[in-house]
């Protein structure tokens, strides 16, 4: 094996609260890296268990904040004080990288135009009926949406469980904003709206644990959902300027609109009064889905766990429905804005 | 994160478009010096993705319709004239209905873009 490279002139920010059970696995994931970072930063905020104790045990330098930020958001910012390198990376504390994650991810910032970069996700774990969902949901959104994004320049979202950032360009956008529930999709917005481009490399892969019940997947869901609308209101003005993105974000708003209305009231309407066949509009584009997944999943030789996943997408797709719809709703329509960041992973 | 829904409604013939444009676009950048191999690979990629979810989508239009014929059928005890055989659900419904739209709500947001002022040029 050859060694591991140095002068990365990276910081790599682990924010985390009490995570004390997944931080060990992503600061091992680190140490093993082909280009190891110049410093490793972990954002105690305030646990309650022995997250401090366990990133000490590593070598790493541990921050922690006089009190508890609030937000994943909040952390990084209290970091980006400590930081002193020309690139900022971000990785979540329960998130695994491959061992060539970060020399990957760091050659999309070779181009000077470029200013952060993110790679491909993929759950962990794949054994819960949401796990297993949201694996399909990867696989299918990195695997054909994504790569269409980032071919026409404009990546949707520079995913903040594993994204790479020039720091100079990074502090210009103000950080991590924590004005919306979706700080990563401000930031990558802001970057566009400030002609700075962004990058997928879906060579880079990362592996956080994704939530494994519903009590976390819902609160995941809560906080992505209520993210999307309240970057769509923060930036809508700047959004209808920015090629391809436009579009983009107002196809993905039309249908978290209609297609929600559609599963959760058109389709069991049409089902009781004319007839049970429009059941099958719940799984009629199920090949659709397939195709991209299962062509991913053959290249990564999990041909077997994308088969055996593929139902839950659907209940995941659903339920997310739900979640969708009442965020529009109350985000919209009654004007009550969610404003704490709950931890769901 | 994820923004919105994967795999529902517009969304994917948006992205089915875009894919059957890329050959287009990167041809275009060929001819001006502006391509690679790399590229070109990424673009066959999504064609293939794009091609084999329209093949998916027709094939099971079809599959449906031919269970709703026989269901018909065996309704009114095998009387074949007395209703119209369908060739494909989804090819005659609600693809059209999706491109259309797709068409409209582009329309609409090409237009609101021609209306609204960037603010970042109102600075």
């Amino acid at each position: 094996m050859s060694e591991p490279l140095s002068q990365s002139h990276l910081t790599v920010l682990v924010p985390a609260y009490n995570e004390a059970t997944t931080l060990a696995d992503t600061l091992r994931s680190l140490k093993a890296q082909t280009l190891l970072p110049e410093e490793v930063l972990v954002i105690d905020d305030c646990s309650t268990d022995n997250t401090a104790e366990i990133a000490r045990s590593f070598g790493v330098t541990v921050l922690r904040p006089p009190q508890n930020t609030g937000s994943k958001a909040g952390a990084q910012n209290y970091a980006m004080n400590f930081v002193k390198t020309e690139f900022t990376m971000a990785i979540d504390a329960d998130t695994t990288l491959a061992p060539n994650g970060i020399e990957l991810l760091m050659k999309a910032l070779d181009d000077p135009k470029i200013a952060a970069a993110c790679g491909l996700v993929l759950p962990r774990f794949v054994h819960s009926v949401w796990e297993r969902g949201r694996y399909i949901e990867y696989l299918f959104a990195f695997s054909f949406y994504k790569p269409i994004q980032d071919y026409y320049e404009r990546p949707m979202i520079s995913s903040g469980c594993f994204s790479v950032y020039r720091t100079a360009i990074l502090r210009a956008n103000g950080c991590w904003r924590t004005r919306t529930m979706a700080e990563d999709m401000d930031l990558t917005w802001s970057f566009y709206a400030s002609h700075q481009g962004v990058r997928f490399i879906p060579e880079a892969v990362c592996y956080p644990v994704e939530p494994h019940d519903y009590a976390f997947m819902s609160k995941q869901l809560r906080r992505w959902s209520h993210g999307f609308i309240q970057n769509v209101v923060v930036h809508w003005r700047q959004l209808l300027h920015i090629p391809f993105l436009r579009s983009a974000v107002v196809v993905s708003l039309w249908d978290a609109i209609f297609a929600s209305i559609a599963y959760l009231i058109l389709l069991p309407c049409l089902s009781v009064f004319v007839s049970p066949l429009f059941l099958l509009g719940y799984l009629i584009d199920a090949p659709a889905v397939a195709v991209p997944v299962l062509i991913k999943a053959a290249e990564r030789k999990e041909l077997g766990k994308a088969l055996a996943s593929l139902p839950s997408f659907f209940v995941l797709r659903t339920v997310n429905s739900v979640f969708m719809l009442q965020a529009i709703w109350r985000e919209w329509v009654l004007r009550k804005r969610l404003t704490v960041y709950e931890k769901g992973h | 994160m994820i923004a919105g829904i994967p795999g529902t409604g517009i969304g994917g013939i948006y992205y089915i478009l875009l894919a059957l444009l890329m050959p287009v676009h990167e041809a275009c950048l060929t001819v001006v010096g502006c391509s690679s191999w790399r590229r070109w690979g990424i673009v066959s990629m999504q064609v293939v993705h794009a091609l084999g979810i329209l093949g998916s989508i027709y094939g099971m239009g079809w599959l449906l319709a031919q269970g709703i014929n026989a269901l018909r059928f065996n309704l009114v005890a095998g009387q074949s004239g007395a209703y119209i055989r369908l060739t494909n659900v989804v090819a005659t419904t609600s693809a059209y209905m999706s491109v259309l739209t797709l068409g409209v709500v582009l329309l609409v947001v090409y237009t609101l873009r021609l209306i609204v002022r960037d603010p970042q040029r109102a600075r």
